[in-house]
């Protein structure tokens, strides 16, 4: 396991960062009720918001709660998954789209039980059109049958239509957005691009939040709960302020209830 | 927004805030302390009044009231008479000064203590003993114009202007205390302007209020909360 240290739910299972994504985590599984999220794309408005990161947190939280999970590498215009998890690049995506190459030459198997990764493969000239061909839908669909959770990484959606494009054909779209970071006016067109293909947007994950700036956001998690090794929910002594809005959100747990 | 979030605004802007503060105190200082000339002020106080040889009868008191009434509205004529060309051009002369009327009338002030008969006539020069001398002549020179115009011979002096030991001016640690609070504000004013400025989505109350899309996690800062 060669990950990189922002892979914290690999590190430090207990730390407040790690139970931030397990509530993530949680959010997914109770956003829809009528069918459930399997496919999901992560991107955000911008580079360098927390996209992969973010796909590596969730997958590796989902694996730790016993779900078979995928991370593809969609962004082929700058992957950075096998970075992220220490993993060679040297087969990927495109050598199955565009090689034929079977899914289990390309699939990698990571440190973590449960947690399977494909990464980019070989950067193609034509991501756009890689990425939209029926192709990659049918193995999507194909793929699907054999995992809990597919995460898929992909290019910023605010200038790239990658993000658009493969957002028509999975269960949901989750957009990561840097507090302090992306404008306002940026991340309403980024919504309005996915919107404009009917991707279903699950949520936003408020990423990089600073304590100094938005202390009493998110004290409540940090302090309330977290959870031990065994997987049960232990209330810690130390309770953070606690505002009225906090109410909405749903507490962190272990996700296996 | 709440007191809280002015708060976290200003904590977040501290390092500028401090930097304009430290800045504009700093260049106060160095212009009071180093740049700006000293400036000495010398003052004569003047008494407008009849010197009574009064007896402490009944019949005097009438005569003393009016005079002090009379004195009290003279004060302000004697006013424009010390700063009238005349005087001042007299000054010039019997000083052998080379400045023209006006480079004199600028150093002079004269000042009325409200509802009484008393008259300050300051100079101030970069010269102390030069604000003396020009006050002590001024006042003679003033003293000599009121008896020639106005044939009233009732204008004394108090005290006699001595030569300052300490300038007047610059005030350097009010001039250095007034640009910390100056420098202070201006700090705070841009931090905030800032904040007004930054259109870019920091609470998961924006997103929701922007976006209308639910808030599924807030991911602490990395390098701040990987510390636990």
């Amino acid at each position: 396991m060669n990950a990189v240290k922002e892979v914290i739910a690999l590190y430090n299972p207990r730390s407040p960062i790690t139970e931030s994504y397990r509530m993530l985590r949680t959010n997914i599984q109770y956003s829809s009720l009528d069918k459930p999220i399997k496919t999901i794309v992560i991107t955000s408005t911008g580079p360098s918001e927390g996209k992969t990161i973010t796909c590596a947190n969730l997958a590796v939280v989902m694996a730790q709660a016993g779900s078979k999970v995928l991370v593809i590498d969609a962004d082929l215009r700058r992957p950075a998954i096998h970075k992220v998890f220490g993993v060679s690049n040297k087969v990927g995506l495109t050598n199955l789209l565009v090689e034929n190459k079977k899914f289990e030459e390309i699939v990698q198997k990571d440190g973590v039980e449960g947690l399977d990764l494909i990464t980019s493969g070989p950067i193609p000239p034509n991501p756009a059109e890689l990425l939209g061909s029926k192709k990659f839908e049918n193995f999507l669909n194909t793929i699907s049958q054999s995992y809990d959770y597919i995460i898929i990484d992909t290019p910023p959606c605010g200038s790239l239509t990658d993000a658009a494009i493969i957002g028509r054909i999975v269960d949901g779209v989750i957009l990561v957005a840097a507090a302090g970071e992306v404008q306002i006016e940026a991340i309403q067109q980024a919504k309005e691009n996915l919107q404009k293909v009917n991707a279903n947007i699950i949520g936003v994950v408020l990423n990089k939040v600073k304590r100094q700036t938005s202390s009493y956001y998110y004290y409540y998690y940090y302090y309330y709960y977290y959870t031990d090794e065994s997987g049960e929910t232990v209330k810690k002594k130390k309770v953070g302020r606690r505002r009225k809005k906090d109410d909405r959100y749903t507490l962190p747990s272990d996700g296996r209830r | 927004m709440e007191i809280k979030e002015y708060i976290l605004i200003i904590r977040k802007r501290l390092p500028l805030i401090v930097a304009t503060t430290l800045i504009s105190t700093f260049i106060a200082a160095i212009l009071s302390f180093y740049i700006l000339p000293p400036i000495y002020k010398a003052t004569v106080t003047l008494f407008a009044g009849r010197s009574t040889n009064s007896n402490g009868s009944n019949d005097n008191i009438q005569a003393l009231y009016s005079d002090v009434l009379l004195g009290q509205q003279l004060v302000k004529d004697y006013r424009e008479i010390a700063v009238s060309r005349t005087v001042l051009e007299r000054v010039i002369k019997e000083l052998n000064l080379k400045m023209t009327t006006e480079e004199l009338s600028n150093m002079v002030s004269v000042q009325l203590k409200n509802d009484t008969r008393i008259l300050m006539i300051n100079i101030e020069s970069k010269d102390p003993k030069f604000a003396a001398t020009v006050a002590n002549k001024l006042a003679e020179v003033f003293i000599e114009a009121v008896q020639r115009i106005m044939k009233i011979e009732n204008v004394q002096i108090v005290d006699k202007a001595v030569v300052p030991d300490k300038p007047e001016k610059p005030k350097k640690l009010l001039n250095t205390a007034v640009a910390f609070i100056l420098g202070l504000m201006v700090g705070v004013g841009i931090a905030f302007f800032i904040e007004y400025l930054d259109n870019t989505i920091k609470t998961p109350d924006d997103l929701e209020k922007y976006l209308q899309l639910p808030v599924l996690a807030v991911i602490p800062d990395l390098d701040e909360g990987g510390k636990n």
